[in-house]
């Protein structure tokens, strides 16, 4: 199947080729839900929970109104901050820390390496009771630093492994070479190695943001009025008896739409770094 | 200079200690205070929009915070239990008192009730309905100020009644098994509550009221004082299991099992079930036809008490406002919380709709809210309040540990294959074995 | 010291692959790994251990000054607890069948999408976005699609008169359900690294087996699928570790239900410690679920990741 297409072929416009014709097939069928979410955003209440469903009925931005008129705004402002400092605070201890399983030995690398592997395999839910006690004795409930340690735990492993992938690509003899030339390990690795790992950088970057974007439980646990995230609060359109579809999807969309945009803007970047990482595994 | 500087700084201690006078008898400026309580519910977001107000009248600031059902009720317990300062006023419904009280994490408030300082003689106390008070109090104790009194009602659609001949509805639980398969048709169900076992209990609870005896205030329909469990002794038990796993097969809408109070809502609102037993609180939601199909052809009714259970037979679970025992402002928060229970603030959230069943007897019988209520709802309600069960969870601190086997016997009369006989037995064999590893029997609590 | 001098003290010797450097630069791999050890350890180590002691006590949140060590007796109550099995064999069905599925899907839809045609990569963007969905919205989502009377799933099965059946009330069918909601971001999620194993199997071998006769099935057979079998282990060990921990998609699609159909491990660790407060016995579920996760990665290891 993977046979190289002669070049004439190549020059035809995409969707002759079979293959491309099936995967937009089966992008229709993924599209389903967001065309669910889209319409429901623009829903009356009544309409939004009919039954049978309607596909197309009176549209309304109401629903707009309803989450800009309540405290999803600030959850929004709250998402970007803990994913911004999310992003940076594990970039900076998990690159390093990828580049050192790269290179070489150094002492704690088995309890390291043992570590972030039992992390990664151990659900939250197992040990959030004992985090929040032990957070709240040292004041970190409801605050950002606290959740961005917390989100750390799950990010780390997977922010280290994929840089150790990165770095392993990079070949030494480049850095041996500056070292040759009198620059000291720390000078070769961020003027030689890091620039050479940048895709691999950025592309994990992204996927960490995205992940923080997402974050779920430990949010629901740990975070506090002035530190709830959006996707938290996107559940708040579920009340104590009913459920306003209406306003959920519109939140919904407020989370889909930047994601969208920045997948857009990322795409190459993104695939050649999440393939690069999965071939070293 | 330094004679001057010093005659200067002399004027600044003396200015500030007059400022700081001053300011001391303001009282609260400049206080914050943080209630949390749940979001996308109408009496709640009503609450919301009074807090301006609040802030004008006393000068303390508050993070009104609403959150999901989910958030609220799992978090509130460790947040108590955490001695967390950063919470401290909150709703949440007073079958958790057993809880909250066991881990000492809100404050009794008969002081501040009883300190004319804080509390005016307008604010009435004595007005709180007797019946709904109880449930917020422990040992004689009171530790919520109860804000609703929902109580279990049926909702019912008068124009599927007309159309299958009904002209009233029933009066036990016969003829409501009787009436649910009249009026299961291709177009609705005949009758729904709620069916997962996340939420279920609830509203087994106003069920079984008909097949089960009221002991006492303090253990309702679980225990007799002796700590034997009333829900499994037979032959009650099979009475209502059987009629439960009826009602529930064979009228209601398909997927019962895991219904949530929601999915009930949802179709009484589009018109595809004819009758549900739930919480009063949601007739608002019923009643606009902005959410709701049925707006127009929606009545209710307390189905009468029965001879197993003459007096008590009809669930009140109020809603309490609580102090946490940790909280920095415990003062200011007794404002805040008198402010929400408040005459004037019942009246006003009635006359808007939000809040149909007040605390408060002269809110209920104030002529302006009865003529804001709902034609059968006024009778419904009378009813309701004078057989109240108050019980929903035995006011004991295991209260919340015995819910497993409840919650999941209930959940297998409609989905297991096992006869109700060994549903019910095992259901008691959970709950005793729960008690058992508490040390009971135990001397038997004051009310 | 300048930096020529720093050199001419530098002595550059491979042994092994190790490298041996000069007193400042010895230290250098160390401080940047030991902020993550450092890091990891103070967040996490306090609360797995108290976690590993709570599985030993009858602690509960509401009578939490009245507790006391009770030995294995909590793990006594597992073995005795009648959801038990269901609950283990739930989690199993899970990891199984959604692993298995969405692999085999994802690897057809990767062999696509390594055709090499103009706006390939815009097609394999847009592939991604489930994944970069959050997954609360997901799961509400998917709940509204699936509702049997006002879900769309059972809408447009009307339309083609095909059954509708009962999805989130037949306790046969809440398991599938959920499967299938997981399919959704599974299956890119495992085409997307498949298909950097598939770039990756160089051409000429390729070309080599076709000149040689062999026909596409025998090319996948032996030459395409044992090249990606490294990253076929990662990808299914990464996605069968997002299973054992799947929540929001579970709690919010069918609680569990009905009755316990549904309920997963993790799912009832939440219930146990979060909503019923018995934190002492939660923990020792957390225990046994840390046991079968590491069986699970074990056999995983033994089946696909060891290279010959």
């Amino acid at each position: 199947m993977n046979r190289t297409v002669p070049d004439r072929l190549r020059r035809l416009p995409a969707l002759f080729d079979w293959r491309v014709a099936l995967l937009v097939m089966g992008l229709v069928v993924i599209a389903v839900p967001y065309v669910w979410i889209t319409l429901t955003a623009f829903k009356h209440r009544v309409d939004a929970a009919a039954v049978p469903p309607v596909l197309v009925s009176p549209v309304t931005i109401e629903n707009f109104r309803t989450i800009f008129d309540g405290p999803y705004l600030g959850s929004l402002v709250n998402t970007a901050i803990i994913t911004f400092t999310t992003t940076i605070a594990t970039l900076a201890i998990g690159v390093p820390a990828g580049y050192a399983f790269a290179r070489g030995k150094f002492p704690g690398k088995m309890l390291l390496a043992g570590w972030l592997l039992f992390s990664r395999m151990m659900p939250p839910v197992i040990f959030i009771v004992p985090l929040f006690l032990y957070f709240q004795r040292l004041g970190l409930i409801n605050t950002f630093t606290g959740l961005t340690l917390a989100y750390m735990t799950g990010l780390l492993p997977f922010t280290v492994w994929m840089m150790a992938a990165y770095f392993a690509d990079v070949p030494e003899e480049l850095e041996e070479a500056a070292r040759v030339d009198g620059a000291t390990r720390m000078q070769s690795f961020t003027k030689v190695a890091l620039p050479l790992a940048l895709p691999g950088v950025s592309t994990v970057g992204l996927l960490i943001a995205i992940a923080s974007l997402g974050e779920y439980f430990i949010p629901f646990i740990l975070a506090g009025i002035d530190t709830t995230p959006a996707s938290v609060g996107v559940v708040n359109y579920v009340g104590s008896n009913t459920i306003n579809w209406g306003a959920m999807a519109a939140a919904s969309l407020t989370l889909i739409v930047p994601v969208f945009v920045l997948t857009l803007v990322a795409q190459k970047g993104m695939i050649r770094g999440l393939t690069a990482g999965a071939i070293k595994g | 200079m330094k004679w001057q500087r010093e005659k200067f700084l002399v004027l600044l201690i003396a200015l500030a200690l007059l400022a700081a006078a001053c300011s001391t008898d303001d009282g609260y400026e400049g206080v914050e205070l943080t209630l949390m309580t749940y979001a996308s519910t109408t009496e709640f977001d009503y609450y919301a929009t009074l807090m301006d107000d609040f802030t004008r009248e006393t000068g303390i600031k508050v993070n009104y915070v609403q959150q999901p059902v989910a958030a609220q009720d799992q978090k509130i317990p460790l947040l108590l239990a955490a001695k967390d300062p950063s919470l401290d006023v909150f709703f949440t419904g007073s079958e958790n008192i057993g809880s909250y009280v066991g881990v000492s994490g809100v404050l009794p408030l008969d002081s501040f009730i009883s300190d004319s300082n804080l509390t005016p003689e307008s604010w009435d106390f004595a007005d709180l309905a007797p019946a709904i008070l109880n449930a917020c109090q422990n040992g004689g104790v009171t530790y919520c100020i109860p804000s609703h009194a929902g109580g279990g009602l049926l909702y019912y659609n008068t124009r599927m009644f007309e159309e299958a001949g009904i002209t009233a509805p029933p009066k036990n639980p016969d003829e409501l098994l009787d009436y649910a398969k009249r009026l299961t048709t291709d177009e609705h169900a005949g009758f729904c509550v709620r069916g997962d076992n996340t939420q279920n209990l609830y509203t087994a609870f106003q069920l079984w009221q008909w097949f089960y005896p009221y002991d006492n205030d303090v253990t309702g329909t679980y225990f007799d004082k002796d700590w034997n469990f009333i829900i499994g002794q037979q032959p009650n038990a099979n009475e209502f299991g059987s009629w439960y796993r009826e009602i529930l097969q064979k009228t209601a809408p398909a997927g019962i099992a895991t219904y949530l109070v929601t999915n009930c809502l949802e179709d009484f609102q589009q018109g595809r079930v004819a009758m549900w037993h739930d919480d009063s609180g949601m007739i608002p939601e019923v009643l606009d036809p902005e959410k709701s199909r049925v707006s127009e052809e929606t009545a209710f009714w307390s189905l009468p008490c029965q001879a197993v259970n003459p007096d008590n037979c009809t669930l009140v679970q109020p809603f309490g406002t609580w102090i946490n025992a940790a909280s920095e402002n415990p003062e200011a928060a007794w404002l805040l919380v008198q402010f929400l229970t408040s005459k004037e603030t019942q009246i006003a959230a009635a006359i808007d709709g939000s809040l149909l069943t007040p605390s408060r007897v002269s809110v209920v019988n104030n002529p302006e809210v009865v003529a804001s209520l709902p034609a059968t709802f006024t009778e419904a309600l009378d009813h309701i309040l004078a057989h109240p069960d108050a019980a929903l969870l035995p006011f004991i601190p295991e209260g919340v540990a015995i819910l497993p086997p409840m919650l999941n016997g209930l959940s297998e009369l409609i989905t297991s294959g096992d006869s109700v006989d060994e549903v019910m037995a095992r259901m008691t064999a959970g709950v005793e074995e729960i008690m058992k590893a508490a040390g009971y029997p135990k001397p038997f609590p004051e009310g | 010291m300048s930096l020529p001098q720093l050199g001419r003290h530098l002595a550059l010797a491979r042994r092994g692959g190790q490298t041996v450097l000069i007193w400042s630069d010895r230290h250098f791999l160390k401080f940047a790994a030991w902020p993550s050890l450092v890091i990891m350890i103070a967040i996490t180590a306090i609360p797995f251990a108290l976690t590993l002691a709570l599985a030993f006590t009858n602690y509960d949140l509401v009578r939490y000054d009245d507790w006391r060590f009770i030995d294995f007796e909590n793990f006594r109550i597992i073995g005795r607890t009648r959801q038990t099995t269901t609950i283990i064999l739930n989690t199993v069905y899970l990891v199984v069948a959604a692993a298995t599925l969405e692999a085999a899907f994802g690897l057809a839809l990767a062999m696509l999408m390594a055709a090499k045609v103009r706006s390939i990569g815009l097609i394999r963007s847009l592939y991604l976005l489930p994944i970069m969905t959050s997954p609360i919205v997901v799961a509400m989502t998917w709940r509204a699609m699936f509702n049997n009377n006002a879900g769309w799933i059972n809408y447009f099965l009307g339309v083609a008169h095909l059954p509708q059946p009962l999805w989130l009330g037949n306790p046969l069918l809440a398991m599938p359900a959920v499967i299938i909601s997981d399919m959704w971001t599974g299956v890119p999620f495992m085409a997307i690294l498949l298909l950097a194993g598939l770039l990756g199997v160089p051409e000429h071998i390729k070309e080599a087996a076709a000149i040689d006769g062999a026909g596409p099935l025998q090319i996948f057979r032996y030459i395409i699928l044992p090249w990606i079998r490294p990253v076929m282990f990662v990808a299914v060990l990464l996605k069968s570790l997002d299973l054992f921990r799947k929540f929001e998609g579970i709690a919010v699609l069918t609680s569990g239900g009905p009755g316990f159909a549904s309920t997963t491990l993790n799912l009832h660790v939440y219930n146990t410690g979060l909503r019923y407060h018995q934190l002492g016995l939660a923990a020792a579920w957390g225990v046994v679920m840390m046991g079968v996760i590491g069986t699970s990665a074990l056999v995983l290891y033994f089946a696909l990741g060891r290279t010959r």
